[in-house]
């Protein structure tokens, strides 16, 4: 498969979208456009750590990607956070057009790979790899929000952010790593906490 | 392996309380287990609960900070843990240790908006970090990947300057609430070094012991930050 074909493929109409919308639209499908890119970057980094590791594709998925995907995800909004100071609700949206472009793009090349004649395969991939992706791009805005409040803080916090999404997302590649029911508990996992989160943010704010 | 561990002092002490408290090695496995399945849901709760509760409290981001830092570590346990069950092995360096090195910076943030930087640094609390660069130093050159056991020893070498801190500011009346805070944080980090220098059921009953001072370091800072 070539990524590289689709990706153009993909990127082309939202680059030319680009200038012709207006502020807020304009930083969201910039980070979307910046979501599909920090995709294929993390397909390369985690082709060259597989090869130069010589773990097996399983054994990648568990131990390096969760951290080459979780960094490069979080650079661009680290970028954003730092040199822009944004208020919390551009971090936020910031952050979920990366998540959402990610997946997006991700999902693109599985189902380009794998076909797309299963709706049952569609709809797992979509609501869990996809839904993770999203959910660790919101806890890593959410956290950058956080850390807004004590600047002085920025990169410790930013150090514990990334620890966090690193985990959250190797214990996912790990449950789906194994054969039975294990699988289907790591599909249900990203959809459960994004209705563990979606209660709780409910919960506080009510609070 | 061996040879290495014939050189380490307290090898004579944990094995003769190893021969003491000695079950087979299914016990241990499963107490092992049960100590940790105990330490993730109390630590997502009191995570949860902190996060909730954090409104009620004078330093509501330092105490979030510390809700993340034992959630951080939930969940670093708990995919060590699947690990374990699904893969039959341990890992050996994977994101387990990513979440529990990467926990330490959250209260390390929790500490110093406590406000322990506006004061000075006493002698002991650099005794303290030195005590266990010098301790993690041991550890790696007897055994275990030296680089892991650095990126260990950094930022808990921080955290034991910043609890010292804690302690020295805590004679001040505006912090003396803190003091059993900054106490706690000295004895899980104790607990944490003598987690590495111990195995089998020794392992297991400092790995209980530190999770007693985990929820004692939250329940700790919500008393002392509370109204």
């Amino acid at each position: 498969m070539y990524a590289e074909n689709l990706f153009l493929c993909i990127i082309m109409p939202l680059i030319v979208a680009f200038p012709s919308v207006k502020s807020e639209s304009r930083r969201f499908l910039g980070f979307l456009i910046s979501g599909i890119c920090v995709c294929l970057l993390s397909a390369y980094t985690n082709s060259f750590f597989m090869a130069v590791s010589g773990l097996s594709y399983d054994d990648t998925a568990v131990f390096i990607t969760p951290v080459c995907e979780e960094i490069l995800k979080l650079l661009p909004l680290l970028f954003y956070f730092l040199v822009f100071e944004p208020s919390p609700d551009s971090l936020f949206s910031s952050a979920v057009a990366v998540g959402v472009g990610f997946a997006t793009f991700e999902n693109c090349c599985y189902l380009l790979s794998s076909g797309a004649g299963n709706i049952s395969f569609v709809l797992i991939r979509g609501l869990s790899a996809g839904v993770m992706h999203t959910i660790c791009a919101l806890a890593a805005g959410y956290g950058l929000i956080y850390i807004s409040k004590v600047k002085q803080m920025a990169a410790i916090g930013a150090l514990g952010i990334l620890a966090l999404t690193v985990t959250y997302h190797a214990v996912f590649n790990l449950l789906v790593s194994v054969e039975g029911i294990t699988r289907y508990v790591g599909f249900a996992l990203p959809l459960a906490t994004a209705l563990c989160w979606f209660a709780f943010i409910k919960k506080i704010k009510v609070s | 392996m061996n040879l290495a561990l014939d050189c380490n002092i307290l090898y004579v002490i944990f094995t003769k309380t190893n021969i003491i408290l000695k079950g087979s090695v299914m016990d241990f496995f499963v107490l092992e287990t049960v100590v940790t399945v105990i330490q993730i849901i109390s630590f997502f709760t009191l995570g949860f609960w902190l996060v909730i509760k954090s409104k009620d409290t004078k330093n509501p981001i330092a105490v979030c900070f510390l809700a993340m830092r034992i959630m951080c570590f939930a969940l670093g346990s708990l995919y060590y843990e699947l690990f374990y069950l699904l893969k039959k092995a341990p890992p050996y360096v994977s994101a387990a240790d990513v979440a529990w090195i990467g926990s330490f910076y959250f209260i390390i943030a929790s500490c110093y908006l406590l406000g322990i930087k506006s004061h000075k640094t006493p002698f002991y609390a650099y005794f303290f970090a030195g005590a266990i660069v010098v301790v993690m130093l041991i550890i790696s050159l007897l055994y275990g990947h030296f680089i892991l056991n650095l990126l260990w020893a950094i930022p808990m070498a921080v955290l034991a300057k910043c609890a010292g801190e804690g302690v020295y500011i805590s004679k001040n009346e505006e912090y003396k609430r803190l003091l059993p805070f900054f106490i706690s944080i000295i004895m899980s980090l104790f607990y944490e070094l003598m987690m590495f220098l111990s195995w089998g059921m020794v392992y297991v009953i400092f790995d209980a012991l530190w999770t007693v001072g985990i929820i004692s370091t939250v329940l700790t800072l919500y008393k002392g930050v509370g109204d």
